[in-house]
């Protein structure tokens, strides 16, 4: 009996003279997931009071769930330990189509952060995300007002299969890149990962990239994380689309990933997800 | 001190990344509270470090693939096979997320070794370790629940959702996760 996977993906094509297939995750493009995330000076106060939205500027949003963290506790005398839940930690809002998650909104107190994260499982386009996120921000920070932002980050999940068996890395990645050692293109089940600090025209980020090869899972997975460190905190509230310079920086940050997905993967790949027309 | 707390528990790769993690700005603070120790920091890598991909958690994958049954059509196996009831698939998803928030205190949720549509429409759900194995079969009214290799429990049908996640979290727990 076999599952009929293929009603999951559909197979693309992409080299004659390769004898495998490599798919993408979407048809249009190789994106999983993006997440945008706003970190914060302090802890989001009762986070269960953020289901009231769904009545109101959240109405699309068919769910919410309220998140619990566990607490670790330690008693040295007998060197036992025990763990215990804490309740309204955080809360996570969904869109769902057809039973699956396409949109989803995650406030968590953690022990060492605070955040908002912004979850695309359907990606569409870049402007249509990006103002998607700006809308529910202004949404957040009119229900809770003085909440700081310390730094954002933009995260893009690129994943790609193939079939039926062997599949050659040097037809997938670029063989001149400036981020790859030539050692990966001949390599298997390799993961690479690197963090590095940036900056441009006075703008500093951080570039972290994280690379996934398994030829047991017949999987790439190519994670890029844009991160900015904030020189001073801002409101939540002036994270909006006014704000000329905030507009800049993460559309810097979603150039930059493309630019890095050009550098990584091979043209018939970038051309392939549609990177080059 | 704090090695000694560390080590008590931690298994020795995360003492080394807690050293590496802690030993570059101000002290760490271990603060006493009824024997219960808080580790705390603020650096910017700890603040960024890992984000949440709700693509990579085992409870979204799942879903993923439960849902891409309802799109069977009638005799997709073969003559007589039948699609997957939707209502299947929200209890199979029921079971998983109960299942889910069930083993969090001490085990993380392992994606399933296989979840696969049947013929006669239920949906059959397996975790294997070795020769030993954990089978159960959801279906629209009752479902059950099969081991083999383990010693307590053989096969036990029409359970109720919550029947069905005590006995998984059991054998998960303490033959298949270990």
């Amino acid at each position: 009996l076999t599952i009929p996977f293929d009603i999951i993906h559909a197979s693309v094509r992409y080299n004659e003279m390769n004898s495998s297939y490599l798919k993408p995750i979407s048809n249009e493009h190789s994106i999983k997931e993006a997440v945008f995330c706003l970190f914060l000076n302090s802890s989001i106060p009762n986070p269960s009071r953020f289901k009231t939205l769904l009545n109101s500027e959240l109405r699309e949003f068919q769910n919410f769930q309220p998140t619990s963290r566990y607490d670790f506790k330690m008693d040295l005398s007998t060197k036992g330990s025990n763990i215990k839940t804490i309740p309204d930690v955080g809360f996570e809002i969904s869109h769902s189509e057809n039973g699956d998650k396409i949109f989803v909104i995650r406030g968590q107190n953690e022990d060492i952060r605070n955040y908002f994260s912004f979850h695309i499982l359907k990606y569409e386009e870049w402007k249509n995300f990006r103002n998607k996120i700006l809308n529910y921000i202004k949404v957040l920070a009119n229900f809770q007002p003085g909440l700081q932002i310390v730094a954002f980050s933009l995260l893009y999940i690129d994943e790609f299969d193939w079939e039926p068996e062997s599949l050659k890395l040097e037809t997938v990645f670029n063989s001149n890149s400036r981020i790859l050692p030539r050692d990966f293109l001949t390599s298997q089940n390799s993961n690479l990962s690197t963090t590095l600090q940036k900056e441009s025209n006075s703008f500093e980020y951080q570039d972290r990239i994280d690379l996934n090869v398994s030829t047991i899972n017949r999987k790439i997975v190519i994670s890029n994380n844009l991160i900015k460190n904030l020189d001073k905190e801002i409101d939540l509230i002036e994270f909006t689309d006014e704000n000329k310079s905030i507009i800049e920086q993460i559309n810097f940050f979603h150039k930059f990933n493309k630019e890095n997905l050009k550098d990584l993967l091979s043209e018939d790949v970038t051309k392939l997800i549609g990177l080059i027309k | 001190m704090i090695d000694q707390l560390i080590a008590l528990c931690f298994d020795e790769s995360y003492i080394k990344a807690y050293k590496k993690l802690y030993s570059k700005t101000e002290p760490i603070v271990v603060k006493q509270e009824n024997q219960t120790y808080n580790l705390k920091r603020n650096t910017f890598e700890s603040i960024v470090g890992s984000l949440p991909a709700i693509s990579d958690e085992p409870n979204y994958q799942f879903e993923r693939i439960v849902n891409s049954f309802k799109q069977l059509k009638e005799g997709w196996a073969g003559e007589g096979s039948i699609p997957t009831d939707p209502s299947i698939v929200l209890r199979s998803k029921e079971y998983f997320k109960k299942l889910s928030d069930a083993l969090n205190l001490n085990f993380k949720i392992r994606m399933p070794d296989s979840i696969v549509p049947t013929p006669y429409g239920t949906i059959v759900i397996d975790w294997e370790r070795g020769v030993k194995l954990l089978s159960i079969e959801i279906g629209e009214f009752e479902s059950s629940f099969f081991t083999k290799n383990i010693d307590e429990f053989s096969l036990l049908s029409d359970l109720p959702i919550e029947s069905l996640t005590e006995y998984s979290k059991n054998i998960l727990e303490n033959h298949i996760f270990i």
